[in-house]
């Protein structure tokens, strides 16, 4: 899956979390705001209901009463009670709390007719109470005119009246039924005074207004305050609480699934994480670890492991003629071939380490040894051939091994030194490291050198075989190290061509040389490599330089190496030809040290042949050389080639090759480099 | 229009404190169109069957808003067997008619419309004749926003105007407030209102209209049978002449009295009244001192042109 794919699949599952935390979210919201809302609605409600119950208390009491007080109170009441059934959360969650409701209202409605009743009822029986006190008052006035047997009487209606508003204090229905007698008597009793007996008709009157209110007051007031209506609303709450608890659980089970989704997206993120680090270790076109899997392994381990490093010889060949796509292949098969290869008890683990480089890494048992490990590696590898697209490409590997840490590097570097032995094992006799370290240093030294112009060229006096005069210098390049001694060029050469400075150091000599020379009368010869020969910039240089000095080409001959002319004939060809046209001349150098090819010496018209020094440095007791060497010459004389012989560093060599009739001579016997022409003019 | 209610309650208690009457409030809310199209309703005699009555017709404003006849004459000279209550403050009372049938004026309003005995149209033919007046039509869809005239919208705006119908700054309304003072008479009347009992039924906002209590209550007084008492919504014999007690503002200006319109004069209301539903005879001197406190609650009576 694309990382994009990744992207987008884990970007829209947090979107969705996102959206479901909002949507939760404001559900909740949505949900405790509305809850607390109406368990508040709930709440006022009993207030109401409370305040009402205790106004009425307050118009038992009190004597004056506004009636307006109770009808807002029950207005209020119900446009509470109906209010429920307007908001949408109740219509459409709480149907069961509704009916309770409706149950309510219900209850209500009969508590509102008990109240009409009420105060119809309250204001006689009020008035009627007050009628009789202030009946009393007037009868106490009248108090003269009241007979001794009416005295009985009258103090009837004392008893009475006394009783009525303990009654009514106590609010006991019964005290009132015990006054039935007394009225009665009362009744049908005539008072002697009219007056009185007016008065006492009249209390009378109120006496059985009381009686029969008063039982009425008793009945209406546990009407209104029948339990029923609390119990009502309580029920019509507990039901509230039931069906929120219901709602809460789909909260609930929401936040279930927001968990799960939060579980799944960490999961998700988690998978990938680890697939990529997956990834991140493998190489993809193989299958098999990569160096960074590698890397991981051997760090921070006490394992003894041991490396073998499997490299397929001239891969890069491999890739341009067969393709890209076969180079693919054959690394994959190469790979499977590799994984399939047996290595019991050492935990092998393989790895691709380079674009061709494959690694095994396993724990070396001590009871077996790198040796024939490699050997079983490289055996078991080739045994069967690989075949793709029908064709056998088994590769031809190169297998190395170490043990010594660090495996990579010491593996590598013995890979790198391009050993002939197959499989080659590391050991510290290699001194690897210290090669790179000394290349490291050599190339530096030779930086600097150039810096401060310490490469020089040094000149060898080449001797007449006749005379022993001086014919001309051999020009000889040297550096002149921090210790002030100078020292042959030879050993920086293979690192100057690696590190680019070759053509800087031909540069460097010819200049010098030409310009000393320029000012000698003698000829000089200047060693040319391949290199040399088949880079433009150096050619136009040589000709320059050539052009510079004018009719300074006739003194100068190249010396060529014999293995090199005959490597690359055209290109020495064309050289030969250009320099020919300043006069310049060609010699062959270390003729006779490897294959000698007449044939081609003699097209490409050479002037001069170096007997190869390894031929006459014992030349006086070695016959075979002396044979060679006379052969050398007989052609060379036949052909009009001039002669010169290398090496010659004692008076017997110098006599010997005298009588073989060599044309000049070279060496230690007669003159060292030095670093001026040496002159012998006196 | 109760929370409304209920506010001026409380605010008017605040003016004095424990009074069991409060005042009327200078003026409340009132929708002005609505209003405006049912004064002209009021006023039109075509709500009745033979065009000649209309609701002002029984409930006149030279009348204090009520009829100055015992009973009120119908279409066709039909006798009703009521004395019409008046319409003035009708907004306090906490129901509607004698005996509460009606829960607030709208509800009331179409009942005299259609009853045979007062303007005897059906409602239906009342909503016609309105619907094919041009005027009338244009005017109550620009209202409610509906073409076709309903019951409901004429009762609504009806109702509104009555809302209109209030009588503040009564003397007594004043005196409430602490603008001004009452006579001695006028003091002692409002005394003896007070400690006989009077005002036990007689109280709030519209002294009166908001409890139910028997008339003749200590002695009893006669029923005529078919009364449109509350025995005759409830059938319970407890509910035997007991009617909604009436406003007493304005009552100078409302007779004749009670129920049935029996009683001429304020003197022989009130000598009734002490002696049926409190059972005492007083003397003239209280009786007079009664009738100086009621005059105080005459207010400023609403114009026709308004």
């Amino acid at each position: 899956m694309r990382i994009y794919q990744k992207l987008f699949l884990t970007s829209a599952l947090g979107l969705i979390a996102l959206v479901s935390i909002f949507i939760f979210n404001s559900f909740s919201h949505h949900y405790f705001t509305k809850r607390n809302a109406i368990e508040l609605q709930f709440k006022s409600l009993e207030i109401a209901e409370k305040k009402l119950d205790y106004d009425i208390l307050h118009d038992t009491f009190f004597l004056y009463v506004n009636h307006d007080i109770l009808n807002q109170h029950i207005a209020t009441i119900k446009e509470m009670i109906a209010q429920f059934s307007t908001i949408p959360v109740m219509v459409e969650s709480h149907q069961q709390t509704l009916l309770a409701l409706n149950e309510h209202s219900q209850a209500f409605e009969k508590k509102i007719q008990a109240i009409y009743d009420f105060q119809t009822n309250n204001t006689v029986v009020k008035n009627a109470t007050a009628a009789i006190v202030t009946m009393q008052q007037r009868l106490f006035q009248l108090n003269a005119l009241v007979l001794p047997e009416d005295r009985q009487a009258l103090n009837r209606i004392n008893t009475i009246a006394g009783t009525i508003l303990l009654a009514k204090n106590a609010q006991d229905v019964h005290i009132i039924n015990t006054l039935h007698h007394d009225i009665d008597v009362l009744e049908t009793y005539q008072f002697h005074d009219p007056r009185v007996m007016e008065l006492a008709k009249t209390t009378l009157f109120h006496f059985n207004v009381i009686v029969e209110a008063f039982p009425k007051f008793i009945a209406i007031m546990s009407q209104i305050n029948d339990p029923v209506l609390v119990q009502t609303l309580e029920h019509a709450k507990t039901l509230f609480v039931q069906e929120s608890e219901a709602q809460l659980k789909s909260i609930t089970h929401f936040s279930y699934l927001l968990v799960l989704l939060y579980l799944i997206s960490i999961g998700m993120i988690t998978f990938f994480l680890f697939k990529s680090e997956k990834e991140s270790r493998m190489d993809a076109l193989t299958q098999l670890a990569n160096r960074k899997a590698y890397e991981e392994k051997i760090a921070h381990t006490n394992t003894p492991f041991a490396l073998i490093l499997i490299n397929i010889k001239k891969f890069k060949h491999y890739n341009d003629f067969y393709g890209i796509h076969a180079g693919d292949r054959l690394l994959q098969e190469t790979a499977k071939r590799i994984t399939r290869i047996a290595l019991p008890t050492m935990n092998p683990t393989f790895y691709r380490l380079g674009a061709d480089d494959f690694g095994i890494l396993f724990e070396l048992p001590q009871t077996h040894e790198l040796k024939t490990i490699a050997d079983t590696v490289l055996y078991e590898f080739s045994k069967e051939p690989i075949i793709i697209d029908g064709e056998i490409r088994t590769p031809t590997i190169a297998v190395v091994a170490s043990a010594s840490t660090p495996l990579l590097e010491t593996a590598d570097m013995v890979l790198k030194s391009k050993q002939q032995t197959n499989p080659t094992l590391y050991n510290e006799g290699f001194n690897l490291r210290e090669i790179i370290k000394d290349n490291v240093t050599k190339v530096q030294e030779l930086k600097n050198a150039f810096a401060e112009n310490r490469i020089v060229p040094f000149y060898q006096p080449i001797v007449s075989g006749d005379t022993h005069r001086i014919e001309k210098y051999e020009v000889l390049a040297r550096i002149i190290l921090p210790d002030n001694h100078a020292y042959s060029i030879f050993p920086y050469l293979r690192i100057a061509k690696e590190a680019n400075l070759y053509s800087q150091l031909t540069k460097t000599i010819i200049e010098q040389s030409f310009a000393t020379l320029a000012l000698s009368d003698k000829d000089f010869s200047i060693n040319l490599s391949i290199n040399d020969i088949v880079n433009h910039e150096t050619v136009l240089m040589i000709c320059d330089t050539l052009e510079r000095y004018p009719r300074i080409g006739e003194r100068v001959i190249f010396e060529l190496l014999e293995s090199e002319a005959i490597d690359d004939y055209n290109a020495i060809r064309d050289f030969i030809t250009k320099v020919r046209t300043y006069g310049c001349r060609i010699a062959i150098d270390d003729f006779g040290s490897g294959y000698s090819n007449f044939a081609h010496i003699l097209n490409l018209s050479i002037d001069i042949i170096k007997i190869d020094g390894s031929l006459i440095k014992n030349i006086d007791t070695d016959a075979k050389a002396n044979t060679i060497v006379e052969t050398i010459v007989g052609f060379a004389r036949n052909t009009s080639i001039k002669t010169v012989a290398e090496f010659v560093h004692t008076k017997a060599i110098a006599d010997h090759v005298k009588n073989l009739c060599i044309d000049e001579f070279q060496g230690f016997y007669f003159y060292e480099p030095s670093s001026t022409p040496i002159n012998d003019d006196n | 229009m109760k929370f409304l209610l209920s506010m001026l309650f409380c605010f008017s208690l605040f003016l004095n404190a424990n009074e069991p009457i409060t005042p009327i409030p200078e003026a409340i809310p009132y929708d002005k169109s609505k209003a405006a199209l049912g004064k002209k309703l009021f006023f039109d005699t075509i709500l009745s069957k033979d065009k000649t009555l209309s609701c002002a017709s029984c409930h006149s404003f030279s009348h204090g808003g009520a009829d100055g006849r015992m009973v009120s004459i119908g279409v066709n000279n039909t006798q009703g067997s009521l004395n019409s209550p008046t319409v003035f403050n009708a907004v306090f009372n906490f129901s509607q008619f004698w005996n509460g049938r009606a829960k607030d004026l709208a509800e009331q309003a179409l009942g005299p419309i259609h009853n045979p005995i007062e303007m005897g149209l059906s409602l239906e033919e009342a909503l016609q004749r309105l619907q094919n007046d041009a005027q009338y039509q244009k005017e109550f869809a620009s209202i409610t926003k509906h073409a076709t005239i309903t019951q409901n919208d004429l009762a609504q705006i009806i109702a509104e105007f009555e809302k209109t119908l209030i009588t503040p700054n009564a003397k007594f309304d004043r005196y409430l407030m602490g603008k001004e003072t009452l006579s001695d008479e006028e003091m002692k009347g409002y005394m003896l209102f007070k400690t006989l009992g009077c005002v036990m039924c007689h109280n709030g906002i519209n002294v009166g209209g908001n409890s139910y209590q028997k008339l003749g209550a200590i002695i009893p007084m006669e029923r005529k049978d078919a009364i449109d008492d509350r025995y005759a919504l409830t059938n319970r014999e407890s509910d035997k002449n007991v009617f909604k007690v009436p406003t007493l503002r304005n009552i100078a200006l409302t007779a004749p009295y009670f129920h049935d319109g029996q009683v001429a004069t304020l003197q022989e209301a009130i000598t009734k009244m002490l002696y049926h539903n409190l059972g005492v005879n007083l003397s003239d001197e209280t009786v007079d001192a009664l009738v100086a406190f009621l005059q105080t609650l005459t207010g400023d009576i609403p114009t026709t042109n308004q």
